[in-house]
């Protein structure tokens, strides 16, 4: 890697860092000025002195840090300098504000993709295929395993997982952001009965909603309810939630996980949920072929989750130049 | 009677953790399919179907060859699966554009054209299963691929099954399990006879009768008064049923397994006996010379001959011991008080001894009840067990009858004391099945001339809290990857209990344990603090 980064961009204590504009993009712990690809927590730092982002971004970034940061935001559209560095943001697709984000400095040409999905999502803007020198791709599903569905199959799923129990309580867990808002846009008008949410989620739903996002119809899960109110709805719960006094209060009740890893049986039952729904908001192996592919990089790098399988096989296979950043496992 | 019913029957069971729903689940399936469909169903859940028509390996290289997709790519999915007929039928995934897909009858598959395939050569079969997987829905491709391999294991124990039938034909659970023992040959007839309600001696007549077991002591000893209880050794050994009903005879195991063939002695032995009967027993290898059992590790030798030569038989002598009479010329006595039971057993040896001039008859031989006044005495010969070759002893109850299972407060287990010693982690690797991409697998190393020298692995005994926590410190205090399996920097030590330990020359060490698990992660012993080869050899000389 340091063949080609000696200028730019260099991978440090887990975040990347570009010497020469004096910034870094998405760092792991607190630094001077932050590019923020998107706002979930393993991508944003407390404490940074100054946040750069997507405007969408900049309003869950003061959800979720505080509303006191200083916090730059610019738009798809609007390419900007910091010291005679060019960075523009490009739609990533993973959640609502994810942003890729170009580099442009030198000879140089870098493009940092984030987490991005290339499936349908109307909670955010499609992901935008970039052309670039240097790809950093993230690879978090990055194994010949993963080939995600349609999400228009796993929704029906779920409407009939919670439709098939209508004395039970359903309750589906899924990330706060962007999931749970993914879920109820796909949920629109699908015929299930109640949509509960927990605070966290109802929070971010806010935001959605006021940004102009389409979500089907909830309320807010309340100690009023009574158990047998729940019974035949759909309750929308962050993981942390799954645990047995916390959830008893539901009554008779079925759980689930919406996530790309619940595609691997024993990673679903290891974690003790009744079923497992694979949609994911990551690429799947053909989506991050596809998209290494059509970047047309000179060199690629892998990053998050373990690339070395990909790397080896887009080396070997396509001959690609490629390596996997040293994973933190 | 189709793949696809069952397939849909899988996926509802793996949704579902509720031992209840599983129950409700099954017995509505029950209720809605044909006798033939339920016994196929019963066949494949309860794991009768070992048989295994594809290794999950070939299956990986079959897959590799029919699509083209590199060998070590395809394993290092396995190792995050932990599972070759999940990967494959992942992999399959977004393979195949099904052009049209077809259901297939159970019954045909596993009967005729699963068997089919041993008859024709490696290309045929591979172009075999992969007309296959482009025919069958996707959905149904895991089920299919498990019945290839042979792995249908899916959470669904044996004993929901049992609870199952037994509730859908209100009998007993104890007479389903009657029936679901020995062999099974899935016909509309196997299934109508489990779940009918009438009893029918004779179809019952080769089957062994399910086994009590013994429960961990764990209750204080003094509360017990030592006359009401009979006191035996625990070998160590395979526990066996011996059925002798109108001169038929029949050998079986605990695990369920028909072993007349791998011990003819026994056999033959059996058959100049006059009267019929049951007896409960374990068949151990035995040295006469020290009139006690040989190690664990000689038997499974046996058994894995399927009949064993002259030389065999000889070299590694076998001997019956019987611990209980369960049916006497047609009559069953389980209902009967231990000590009545005994009593039986007692004098019907003794006719046998008495009338037989037959050498090897002692082969044949009664557990000797042990003698004891007082809960010292039982301490002592606890302690003294493995001067016997034995794991401690069992306590059993004699009012107490002859009842399936664990039964608690009948029948106790006092195992004596684990070995132990403190080891270093030196390797791990990642697990299979519901333990895939965690490293649960561990190897563990005891100081030898400064060095330290790997003597044992073990997987269990962390719980699961545990296990994540040492997964992420592996992870990050790797050293070196071989494929599945990583070295560690040696820094942790963990408390490692063995029932047995003896010289070996297949191990680096010299040392070979027997059951070595994990007790206590010694969170306050540093590597240095760990045992060195010589306390292994110390814990040799005292056994």
């Amino acid at each position: 890697m340091e063949k080609h980064n000696k200028n730019l961009i260099r991978k440090e204590n887990g975040g990347i860092i570009c010497s020469h504009g004096d910034f870094w993009i998405d760092p792991a712990r607190p630094v001077k000025r932050a590019l923020i690809t998107h706002a979930h927590f393993d991508h944003i730092s407390f404490g940074c002195e100054e946040y750069i982002c997507s405007p969408e971004t900049s309003v869950l970034l003061k959800e979720r840090i505080g509303k006191k940061i200083k916090v730059k935001s610019y738009g798809y559209d609007e390419s900007f300098k910091i010291n005679g560095i060019k960075i523009s943001f490009y739609p990533s697709g993973h959640i609502l504000g994810s942003s890729q984000i170009k580099l442009e400095g030198g000879n140089e040409k870098w493009l940092i993709t984030g987490d991005f999905k290339r499936q349908r999502d109307e909670t955010c803007l499609n992901y935008q295929e970039v052309k670039t020198d240097f790809l950093i791709c993230e690879s978090t599903f990055a194994l010949p395993i993963f080939n995600w569905d349609s999400t228009n199959k796993i929704v029906n799923q779920i409407v009939e997982w919670v439709n098939k129990s209508p004395n039970m309580t359903s309750i589906l867990f899924c990330y706060s952001l962007g999931k749970a808002q993914r879920l109820l846009n796909e949920l629109k008008n699908k015929n299930i009965k109640n949509i509960y949410v927990h605070s966290n989620i109802k929070k971010i739903n806010d935001i959605y909603i006021d940004q102009g996002i389409n979500l089907e119809d909830f309320a807010k899960i309340n100690p009023g309810i009574k158990p047998k109110d729940y019974q035949g709805s759909l309750l929308l719960m962050p993981p942390s939630q799954n645990k047995f006094n916390l959830l008893k209060r539901f009554g008779d009740y079925q759980t689930a996980f919406a996530s790309g890893w619940m595609l691997i049986r024993a990673l679903k039952n290891r974690s003790g949920y009744d079923k497992g729904f694979a949609i994911s908001d990551h690429a799947d192996w053909n989506g991050l072929i596809k998209t290494i592919k059509n970047s047309q990089a000179k060199k690629v790098f892998l990053d998050h989750g373990d690339g070395e399988s990909l790397a080896k096989y887009l080396s070997i296979e396509e001959n690609i130049e490629i390596e996997s950043f040293k994973t933190k496992q | 009677m189709s793949l696809n019913k069952f397939s849909k029957l899988f996926i509802d069971l793996d949704s579902n953790n509720s031992i209840n729903k599983k129950i409700d689940l099954l017995i509505n399936y029950f209720l809605s399919n044909s006798a033939l469909n339920n016994s196929w169903t019963i066949f494949l859940l309860i794991g009768k179907s070992n048989k295994r028509f594809i290794s999950g390996k070939l299956l990986r290289e079959y897959y590799s060859k029919s699509y083209k997709l590199p060998m070590w790519l395809i394993n290092t999915c396995y190792q995050k699966v932990g599972d070759s007929a999940e990967v494959i039928s992942l992999l399959l995934s977004n393979k195949i554009i099904l052009k049209k897909s077809k259901d297939i009858s159970l019954d045909d598959l596993i009967k005729n054209k699963l068997p089919g395939l041993q008859k024709i050569n490696e290309e045929e079969k591979i172009a075999k299963i992969k007309e296959y997987w482009e025919m069958i829905p996707k959905e149904d491709l895991l089920v299919f691929n498990k019945i290839l391999t042979g792995t249908f294991r899916i959470g669904v124990s044996r004993g929901i099954v049992k609870k199952s039938l037994s509730k859908l034909a209100n009998i007993d659970e104890s007479i389903i399990e009657h029936r679901l023992m020995g062999e099974f040959v899935p016909s509309a007839k196997t299934y109508n006879f489990i779940v009918s309600r009438e009893l029918d001696q004779k179809e019952l007549g080769y089957k062994p009768y399910p086994f009590q077991l013994a429960n961990t002591l764990d209750i204080p000893l003094k509360n017990l008064s030592v006359n009401e209880y009979q006191f035996e050794w625990k070998y160590d050994g395979i526990r066996g049923q011996i059925i002798k009903r109108s001169k038929n005879i029949t050998i079986w195991t605990r695990g369920e397994e028909l072993v007349n063939n791998s011990f003819p002695e026994l056999v033959n032995l059996i058959s100049l006996i006059n009267e019929d009967f049951v007896i409960d027993g374990e068949i151990l290898i035995w040295d006469s010379t020290k009139d006690c059992p040989r190690e664990f590790g000689l038997l499974q030798k046996r058994l894995r001959r399927k009949s064993p030569s002259n030389k065999i038989q000889k070299d590694l002598p076998i001997s019956f011991i019987i611990y209980d009479l369960l049916e006497l010329n047609g009559k069953d006595i389980r209902k009967n008080i231990l000590s009545e039971r005994r009593d039986k057993l007692e004098k019907l040896y003794l006719t046998w001894k008495n009338k037989t001039s037959d050498p090897y008859f002692y082969k044949l031989r009664l557990t000797n009840l042990l003698k004891v006044f007082n809960w010292d005495d039982v301490e002592n010969k606890k302690n003294d067990s493995r001067n016997f070759n034995t794991e401690g002893l069992v306590i059993k109850n004699k009012n107490s009858s002859y009842l399936p299972g664990r039964k608690k407060g009948n029948w106790w287990k006092y195992k004596v004391d684990p070995m132990q010693l403190d080891a270093v982690l030196i390797y791990a690797k990642a697990g299979s099945g519901k333990r895939a991409d965690l490293y649960t697998d561990y190897s563990f190393a005891l100081w030898k001339d400064k060095e330290l020298t790997k003597f044992a692995s073990a997987y269990s005994g962390l719980n699961n809290e545990e296990i994540k926590e040492l997964d992420k410190w592996i992870r990050k205090n790797t050293i070196e990857k071989f494929g599945p399996v990583r070295s560690v920097k040696p820094f942790l030590v963990f408390e490692i209990s063995f029932e047995n330990i003896q010289f070996s020359t297949r191990h680096k060490s010299g040392i070979a344990v027997r059951f070595p698990r994990i007790t206590k992660w010694r969170r306050d012993k540093k590597i240095y603090d760990a045992d060195s080869i010589e306390n292994a050899y110390k814990l040799m000389e005292k056994k």
